[in-house]
C-alpha cells in the first residue's frame, strides 16, 4: 500500500507549487505596477523637459529682442553724444581762431545734443542701469532662459533614470514569466525533475525580488532649485569672464555652491572643470587636477560629448599626462572630426609624446580643417594659436626643440602660402637669409643702426635687417609681424627688387607708438619661412596709443587708444581733436591761414583765443608765452586756466607754430581737469612730441 | 434493459470547488479588463502631455512672431518719439539762438527741426497706432505691448491650440487614473491568490481563504464605485 503516501506527496508538491504560483503572480502584479509608475514618470519628465526646452527657447528670443532694443537705444544715445562732441570740437576750434561769437552758437548746439542724449538715457536699462555694457545686460536678460534650460536638462536626466528603472522592471517581469513557466511545467511532470524545476522557479523569483529592491532603491538624480540658482549665477559669471577675455575663477564659488546642493549635478561639474582650465601651459596656475576630476565625473554622469572629452584631454596635456591626454583627445575627435582645435591639440600631444610622424599627420589634418573654415580670420587664428601652443611647449620642454621647430615652421608656412597664393604650395627655398636683427634706425647703406632686442615704450618704429643671398627678381616675399601671438601687420610683395644678394631692411611703424609686447617677425620667400626674429617693446607708463592722420588739417596726432578722435573740416574750421569720453581731457590741433608768415600770426591767434575764452569763462587767465617746438618747428606755448561750465577748474596749454612754407598757422590746445593735470603731463608731452605736420 | 442508480447529490466540497473555480475565472477576467484600462489611461496621459507640449510650441511660435512685431513697432515708436522730442528740444534752442533776433544758428536749427518733424511722421506711418498710449497732453509716450500681445494671441487661438494648461491637467488626470488602476490590479491579484488557495486547501481554512478573497474583491469594487460616484459628482 505505497501508492497512497506517494499520491499525498504529489498533492503536497502540487499545492505548494500552486501557492508559489499565486505568490509570484501577485509579485508580478506589484512589479507591473512599479514598471507602469516608472514609465509614466519617465514619460512625464521627458514631456516636461520638452515643455521647458520650448519655454527656454522663447525666453532666449525675448532676451535677444530686448538686448537688440537696448542696442538701438544705445546707438541713438551715442549718435546724439557724437553730435554734441562734434559741435563742442567745432566751438573749441572756432575759439582757437578767435571766432568766439560763432563758437557760442556751437556751444549751444553741443548743449542741445547733450540734452537730447540725456532724454534717451533713461529709456532703456542698457543705458540707465548697465552703462552700455551689452554683455552684462544680455547675460542678465538670459537668466530665466538659463534656469529653464537647466530644468530641461535636469528633467531629461531624471526621465532617463526613470526610463532605466522602467526597463529594469520589464526585465524582471520577463524573468518572472520564465519562473512561472518553470513552476507550471513542474506541475505537469511526475519525475523528480519537477522538484528541480520548482526550485529553479523559486530561485529565479528570489533573484527577481532582490533585483526589484535594487531597482526600487536606485537613485534618480535630483537637482534642487537652489542648485540651479547657483549654477545659473555661475554660468552668467563664467560667460561674462569669457566674453571679456578674463579667467572665470569668480564663477567657481557658485559652481561649488551648486555642487554642494546637488553633488551629482553634471553640468555644474563640467562648467567648474571649464572654469578651472588654463589656456596656457606656461602660465598654468588653476587647479588642473580638480578640473580633471570634475570633467571625468561629468562624463561619468552622462556628459559624453566632444567638448567634455576634448577639455579633459587638454587638461591632461597641461598636467603632463600625455597618454591620457591622447586617449581623451582622440575620443573627442572621433565624436567631432570637424572641430579644428581638437586636431591642433592632437598634434601637440603627439609631439609631447615624441611621435613626430604621427604629429605631422595630425597637423596636416588640422591645417586642412582650418582651411575649410569660412573665414580667413578664423584660419589665421587657428594657425597663430597652434604656433603659440607649440612655442609654450618648447619653452616648457627644451628637449623637444628638434621636433617642435619643424611643426612651428609648417604652421607658419601654411598661413603664408594661403595668404600669398590662396592655397598650399610645395615650393623650394633657394634664398638664404641671415638671422634677423632689429634696430632703431637705418643708414644710407641699408644697415640697421642702434641694434637691440628690446626698445622703450616711446619707440614708434623698429627696423629689421635682411641680409640675403640667392634671391631672384621674381621671388614673392612676405613679412608678418605677430604681437603676442596675434597678427599685428603683414605685407605680401610680388617681386624682389633688391638684387640677388645684399642688405635690405623692413620696418614696423606706428606713429601712435608701438604697442608694448613681444613682436615676432617672420620673413617668407615663395611661401617658405626664410628667417624669423623676435623683438620686445618694453612696457611703460603710457596707455596703449594710436594715431590719426587728418588729410584736411594736414596733421597726424597720437593719442590713447581709449580716447575718441574727431576730424572736422568745413568752410569755417579745420581741426583734428582727441578726447577722453570719460573725462575733460582734450587735445586739438587746428589749422589757420597765415597772414604775415611770421610768429605774429601765432601771437594774434593766442590773443584772440584768450579773448574768446574770456567771454565764456570770466576767470580765464593765461600766462606769458614761452618758446616751444612742435613737429620740429619753433613756436610758442602758454599755459592757462579757467573754470568750465560744470564748475570744474581746467588747466590748459595753448601752443602755436607757423608753417611758413605752407603759409599756415597751427594752434594746439591741450586741456585737463586741474587735479589730473600733473598726472597727464607725461602723456601730453608724448602727444606733443608725436604731432607731425604732413608734407 | 438495465437501470442505473441516479447520480449521488454533489458533495459540499465539489460545490465549493465549483464556486471557487467560477470566482477564479471571474477575477481573471476582471484583471484582464483592468489591465487594459490601465494601459489605455497611461497612453491617454502620454498623448495629453504631448498635446500640451505642442500647445506650448504653438504659444511660443505665436509669442515669438508677436515679439518680432513688437520689436518692429518699438523701433518705429522710438524713431517717432525721439524725433518728435528732438523737434521740441530744438525749438527751445531756436528760441535761445534767436533771443536777440535772427541768427545763422537759429536758421539752421529751424531747418533741422523741420527735418525732425518729418522723420517723426515717417516713423509714425510704420506704427500700429491703435496700440499707442497717450498722456494727458495727448502725446504718445509708449507702445502698449500687453494689449498688442493679448490681441495677437486671441486671434491666433482661433486657429490653433495655445492653451497648454488644460492638456497638462488632463495628462495628470489620466496618469493618476492609470496608476490607480495599476494599484487596483495588484489588489485583484491578491484576491485571486486567496481564492486559488481556497481552491486547493482541503481543510476548513479554505473558508477563510475564500472569505479573504471575496472580501478583497468586494472592497475594491466598493472603491471603484465610490470613486466613480465622486468623479460623477465632480468632487474628485
Amino acid at each position: 500500500m505505497s501508492a497512497e503516501p506517494e499520491a499525498e506527496k504529489t498533492n503536497v508538491f502540487k499545492n505548494t507549487v500552486i501557492v508559489m504560483l499565486t505568490l509570484v503572480s501577485v509579485f508580478a502584479a506589484l512589479v507591473t505596477f512599479l514598471q507602469n509608475f516608472a514609465g509614466l514618470q519617465s514619460s512625464n519628465l521627458a514631456q516636461t523637459s520638452g515643455f521647458n526646452a520650448v519655454d527656454a527657447t522663447g525666453l532666449y528670443f525675448r532676451a535677444g529682442l530686448e538686448a537688440a532694443q537696448g542696442t538701438d537705444a544705445a546707438q541713438r544715445y551715442e549718435d546724439y553724444l557724437q553730435r554734441s562732441v562734434r559741435a563742442d570740437t567745432k566751438a573749441r576750434a572756432l575759439r582757437m581762431g578767435g571766432q568766439g561769437e560763432l563758437a557760442a552758437e556751437y556751444d549751444l548746439d553741443a548743449a542741445r545734443w547733450q540734452d537730447a542724449a540725456a532724454q534717451v538715457i533713461n529709456t532703456d536699462p542698457l543705458l540707465s542701469n548697465y552703462g552700455q555694457d551689452l554683455i552684462a545686460y544680455t547675460e542678465d536678460l538670459s537668466r530665466n532662459a538659463y534656469s529653464q534650460e537647466e530644468r530641461e536638462h535636469t528633467q531629461l536626466e531624471q526621465s532617463r533614470a526613470w526610463s532605466d528603472k522602467s526597463n529594469g522592471y520589464v526585465a524582471v517581469l520577463s524573468t518572472l514569466s520564465v519562473s512561472l513557466f518553470l513552476a507550471g511545467l513542474s506541475l505537469t511532470l511526475g519525475s523528480r525533475l519537477r522538484y528541480l524545476l520548482a526550485l529553479a522557479s523559486l530561485g529565479l523569483t528570489t533573484i527577481c525580488a532582490v533585483w526589484v529592491l535594487v531597482i526600487f532603491f536606485g537613485g534618480v538624480p535630483v537637482v534642487s532649485e537652489a542648485a540651479i540658482a547657483h549654477f545659473v549665477e555661475g554660468r552668467v559669471q563664467y560667460n561674462l569672464a569669457n566674453n571679456r577675455g578674463l579667467e572665470a575663477t569668480d564663477s567657481i564659488a557658485e559652481f561649488d555652491a551648486a555642487l554642494q546642493a546637488a553633488p551629482d549635478f553634471g553640468r555644474a561639474l563640467f562648467y567648474r572643470s571649464l572654469a578651472n582650465t588654463d589656456q596656457s601651459l606656461l602660465t598654468k596656475h588653476l587647479d588642473t587636477q580638480q578640473a580633471i576630476d570634475d570633467g571625468l565625473r561629468a562624463i561619468d554622469l552622462g556628459n559624453e560629448s566632444s567638448p567634455a572629452y576634448g577639455n579633459v584631454g587638454w587638461l591632461y596635456y597641461l598636467n603632463g599626462q600625455y597618454a591620457s591626454a591622447l586617449k581623451y583627445t582622440e575620443q573627442a575627435l572621433s565624436m567631432a572630426p570637424g572641430e579644428c582645435y581638437l586636431h591642433f591639440n592632437h598634434g601637440l600631444i603627439l609631439l609631447a609624446l615624441q611621435q613626430p610622424d604621427d604629429a605631422a599627420a595630425a597637423y596636416n589634418a588640422a591645417i586642412d580643417c582650418a582651411q575649410r573654415q569660412n573665414s580667413d580670420a578664423v584660419f589665421n587664428r587657428y594657425m597663430d594659436s597652434g604656433v603659440s601652443a607649440l612655442a609654450e611647449l618648447a619653452a616648457a620642454r627644451e628637449d623637444l626643440d628638434d621636433i617642435l621647430n619643424p611643426a612651428v615652421g609648417r604652421l607658419k608656412e601654411a598661413l603664408a602660402q594661403v595668404r600669398m597664393y590662396g592655397e598650399l604650395q610645395d615650393n623650394g627655398l633657394d634664398a638664404a637669409i641671415e638671422p634677423l636683427v632689429f634696430g632703431a634706425g637705418v643708414d644710407d647703406d641699408n644697415v640697421v643702426q642702434a641694434v637691440a632686442d628690446a626698445f622703450p615704450q616711446s619707440a614708434t618704429i623698429v627696423y629689421a635687417q635682411i641680409l640675403y643671398e640667392n634671391m631672384r627678381d621674381d621671388d614673392r616675399w612676405m613679412t608678418r609681424w605677430v604681437l603676442d601671438g596675434r597678427e599685428y601687420y603683414s605685407a605680401v610683395t610680388d617681386q624682389w627688387a633688391f638684387g640677388e644678394s645684399g642688405t635690405a631692411w623692413v620696418s614696423l611703424f606706428n606713429f601712435g607708438g608701438l604697442t608694448s609686447g613681444t613682436y615676432t617677425l617672420d620673413f617668407f620667400v615663395n611661401g617658405r619661412l626664410a628667417a624669423s626674429g623676435q623683438v620686445v617693446v618694453l612696457p611703460g607708463d603710457l596707455p596703449p596709443m594710436t594715431s590719426y592722420s587728418s588729410s584736411s588739417v594736414g596733421v597726424t596726432i597720437s593719442y590713447p587708444r581709449a580716447w575718441h578722435a574727431t576730424d572736422l573740416a568745413d568752410n569755417e574750421v579745420s581741426v583734428i581733436a582727441a578726447r577722453d569720453a570719460e573725462a575733460a581731457d582734450f587735445v586739438g590741433v587746428s589749422a589757420w591761414v597765415a597772414t604775415t608768415g611770421t610768429d605774429d600770426d601765432a601771437f594774434q591767434l593766442f590773443d584772440l583765443y584768450a579773448a574768446a575764452m574770456g567771454d565764456v569763462a570770466g576767470d580765464f587767465s593765461i600766462e606769458a608765452r614761452e618758446p616751444f617746438t612742435v613737429a620740429g618747428i619753433d613756436g610758442w606755448l602758454a599755459y592757462y586756466e579757467y573754470t568750465n561750465t560744470n564748475g570744474q577748474l581746467i588747466q590748459g596749454a595753448l601752443a602755436g607754430v607757423v608753417d611758413r612754407p605752407n603759409s599756415l598757422v597751427y594752434i594746439i590746445v591741450i586741456e585737463s581737469p586741474d587735479d589730473q593735470w600733473e598726472n597727464q603731463l607725461d602723456l601730453f608731452n608724448v602727444m606733443l612730441e608725436r604731432i607731425t605736420i604732413d608734407e | 434493459m438495465s437501470e442505473s442508480s441516479p447520480p449521488p447529490p454533489a458533495k459540499k466540497s465539489e460545490r465549493f470547488s465549483t464556486v471557487t473555480t467560477v470566482l477564479i475565472a471571474l477575477i481573471s477576467t476582471i484583471i484582464a479588463l483592468v489591465a487594459s484600462q490601465s494601459a489605455l489611461a497611461s497612453g491617454n496621459a502620454t498623448e495629453a502631455q504631448h498635446n500640451g507640449v505642442l500647445a506650448k510650441i504653438n504659444l511660443e511660435r505665436v509669442t515669438g512672431s508677436t515679439n518680432t512685431l513688437i520689436a518692429s513697432n518699438r523701433r518705429a515708436f522710438a524713431d517717432y518719439h525721439f524725433s518728435r522730442s528732438l523737434y521740441f528740444l530744438t525749438f527751445d534752442y531756436i528760441n535761445q539762438a534767436e533771443a536777440n533776433g535772427s541768427s545763422p544758428l537759429g536758421t539752421r536749427l529751424r531747418l533741422e527741426a523741420a527735418g525732425q518733424l518729418e522723420e517723426s511722421y515717417n516713423a509714425y506711418n510704420y506704427l500700429d497706432s491703435a496700440y499707442l498710449i497717450a498722456d494727458e497732453a495727448d502725446e504718445f509716450y509708449d507702445f502698449d505691448e500687453a494689449n498688442f500681445t493679448n490681441d495677437q494671441l486671441q486671434t491666433a487661438a482661433i486657429y490653433q491650440d495655445l492653451n497648454y494648461a488644460d492638456n497638462i491637467a488632463e495628462a495628470d488626470s489620466y496618469r493618476n487614473e492609470g496608476l490607480y488602476l495599476g494599484a487596483s490590479l495588484f489588489v485583484w491579484f491578491l484576491s485571486l491568490m486567496f481564492v486559488t488557495w481556497a481552491e486547493i486547501t482541503k481543510s476548513a481554512v479554505r473558508w477563510l481563504w475564500l472569505a479573504a478573497g471575496v472580501l478583497i474583491a468586494l472592497g475594491i469594487v466598493v472603491v471603484y464605485v465610490g470613486s466613480s460616484v465622486i468623479t460623477a459628482m465632480g468632487l474628485g
